[in-house]
């Protein structure tokens, strides 16, 4: 009877493993019509998740030394997975809201970031049930269960697979890390005694870099990818537009006459490749708006230079001279700002952004109304500028932030 | 009468004895394969036949920059359709190669040139990748993979329905794609450091 009830629990568990590995490798499953980019975007999100999630059990696990609290705590605090679902909400709501109203992708992509955040949170939805479901004694039980046995199925369950020979192992979630992290490092492992020092993964030194992968360098990489799907959005767009138009002139020919003429139409706009690295500068004027502008200006110019594919970091100058009048002992002396101008272009909001410094020097008088001069200050005070590049002309402000945090636009300029 | 009301009765009552208890294991199992399907598994042991598969042809440009700067330290690549005139697929390879000891990434469209952009370059001992980015084409399904990248083993996580359904993300030596619908959609190297 025991033998028997072996058996039997034996068999039903085979066949309980054997088909979960057909529907979890999705054999039978067709294919969809439509492979969007989303997916594949959500894939790569997945797996650098699930590398982020094992590297941080590492370091858990390893309690190295040395390392940031702010960078373990960004890796260690969860252990687990992100939100795949939310991350790319946020991208499509970053690129959204860097757009302007106008702008005929604005809509599709916030529509995108909405439909993405009800996903992110039945996922949310989803994984505290699955974790809830984990914790149950029956789970762990068959869990474990399936794990010995489907070590006992050995091959059978690899032909299952397609790979005759091969040895199928369930993995229980507390393992995962490990397993990724071996299986990433797993030949090289293997070798290791050949090798000078220790083997880790590269992603920890992008991890060590950026911060935060997924929303950093990631998020970089894939910006060509956006761009040619706006490309693509706003060409669609035109070429929809225009087949109705042809479908609507033809209908209407077509009840004019029984042979309507063919109607040469122009060609549809194809999207265009972005343009590579050309670096630009442009040069113009400042107009005084939190500074004094003096008596008379001796010297007012900025100049940006930017590669037009926004690869590469902006760098800018400006400069405004000008001659004061010293009231109280009727002086006019002269005095300067300068602003060194870093940020960054995007060119699909063709919006610049970034940080400066202004340095000032100049001539002042005492109260003895002679003369003494006020070297450039080494430090500078920061600040921040913004732009938009309009019909080939960049429209931008100056803003110091004064002590206290307190925002003052200084100038406002055109560079062309 | 009582001679024929007899086995109705007895078969009444092993129906009513048998049915629940039917249920009962059909809803279990049905749960336990619910469940075995969302498990991660790690395949290992593989000897993939040798077999021809589909390589992706380097375009001019491809083969210029690896003139240049050699086979990329790491290469990314995502497969999707974009829709083209007519509302016809175009299949899309985005590709991104990565020179982190040189400090430049190079993407490509289809094998167009599409951005090139640079980094502060890192000061590490890679560990050479043994995958090259023509080994691999759009939507191969996973015994094609396997196959153009000579693993032995790989770990397979399946994704949640909600995240992406029929969708699973795998892990082998040095390597990371994703599969929807038993097609490649993403795939990346992942390179080794050799540290002191």
């Amino acid at each position: 009877m025991n033998t028997q009830s072996t058996r039997a629990k034996g068999w039903l568990l085979f066949l309980v493993a054997a088909f979960g590995l057909t529907l979890g490798c999705n054999l039978f499953t067709p294919a969809s019509t439509r492979r969007s980019e989303d997916a594949a975007l959500l894939l790569m999100l997945a797996s650098h998740s699930s590398i982020e999630a094992a590297a941080g059990d590492n370091i858990a696990d390893a309690r190295t030394p040395g390392l940031s609290v702010s960078f373990l705590g960004s890796l260690v605090e969860t252990g687990a997975r992100r939100n795949e679902a939310r991350m790319l909400a946020e991208w499509y709501h970053a690129l959204a809201e860097k757009l302007p109203e106008d702008d005929e992708v604005k809509q599709a992509y916030v529509a995108k970031a909405d439909e993405y955040y009800e996903k992110a949170k039945a996922l949310d939805q989803e994984r505290e049930r699955e974790e809830r479901r984990r914790n149950r004694g029956f789970f762990r039980w068959f869990s474990q269960q399936v794990k010995s046995f489907g070590e006992g199925l050995g091959r059978v369950v690899g032909g299952a697979m397609g790979f005759a020979g091969a040895v199928v192992e369930y993995v229980i979630e507390e393992e995962l890390p490990a397993r990724i992290r071996a299986a990433i490092k797993g030949e090289w492992e293997r070798i290791k005694a050949i090798a000078q020092g220790r083997i880790e993964m590269f992603w920890q030194h992008l991890a060590d870099r950026y911060g935060d992968v997924v929303a950093g360098y990631l998020r970089d990489r894939v910006d060509p990818l956006f761009i040619h799907l706006r490309d693509r959005i706003t060409g669609r767009s035109r070429r929809v537009s225009l087949r109705l138009t042809q479908t609507a002139e033809a209908r209407e020919q077509a009840t004019v006459t029984i042979t309507p003429t063919p109607k040469i139409l122009p060609p549809p706009t194809s999207s265009q490749p972005p343009a590579r690295g050309q670096i630009i500068t442009k040069t113009g004027n400042v107009v005084p708006v939190g500074l004094n502008p003096g008596l008379r200006a001796t010297s007012n110019t900025i100049s940006i230079t930017y590669q037009d594919d926004g690869r590469a970091p902006v760098r800018g100058s400006g400069m405004y001279a000008a001659i004061y009048k010293w009231e109280s002992c009727n002086k006019d002396l002269p005095s300067s700002v300068r602003w060194d101008l870093t940020g960054s272009f995007d060119p699909v909001t063709r919006r610049f952004s970034g940080t400066l410094q202004e340095y000032g020097q100049g001539q002042i008088t005492y109260t003895d109304c002679s003369v003494g001069t006020v070297p450039e200050n080494k430090d500078g005070e920061g600040g921040t500028w913004e732009a938009v590049l309009v019909d080939g002309v960049i429209k931008g402000s100056i803003t110091l932030i004064q002590t206290g945090g307190i925002p003052l636009e200084r100038v406002t300029f055109e560079a062309r | 009468m009582n001679k024929r009301l007899l086995p109705k009765l007895l078969l009444a009552g092993c129906a009513c004895f048998i049915a629940p208890i039917a249920i009962a294991i059909l809803i279990g199992l049905g749960y336990c394969l619910q469940v075995s399907a969302a498990m991660p598994k790690t395949v290992s042991g593989i000897s993939a036949p040798e077999r021809a598969v589909d390589v992706w042809s380097l375009s001019l440009e491809q083969q210029q920059t690896v003139a240049e700067l050699g086979y990329p330290e790491s290469f990314a690549i995502l497969f999707y359709d974009e829709e083209r005139d007519a509302g016809s697929p175009e299949t899309i390879r985005f590709e991104t190669w990565s020179y982190y000891s040189r400090g430049i990434e190079v993407t490509f469209i289809n094998g167009e040139k599409a951005a090139e952009s640079s980094m502060d370059p890192f000061e590490v001992a890679l560990v050479e990748i043994p995958y090259r980015p023509e080994q691999f084409t759009a939507y191969m399904n996973l015994a094609g993979v396997v196959c153009a990248a000579k693993l032995t083993s790989f770990t397979m996580v399946p994704l949640e329905r909600r995240l992406l359904p029929s969708g699973e993300t795998y892990f082998a030596d040095r390597l990371t794609f994703g599969m929807k619908d038993g097609e490649l959609r993403f795939l990346e190297t992942l390179p080794l450091v050799e540290e002191e």
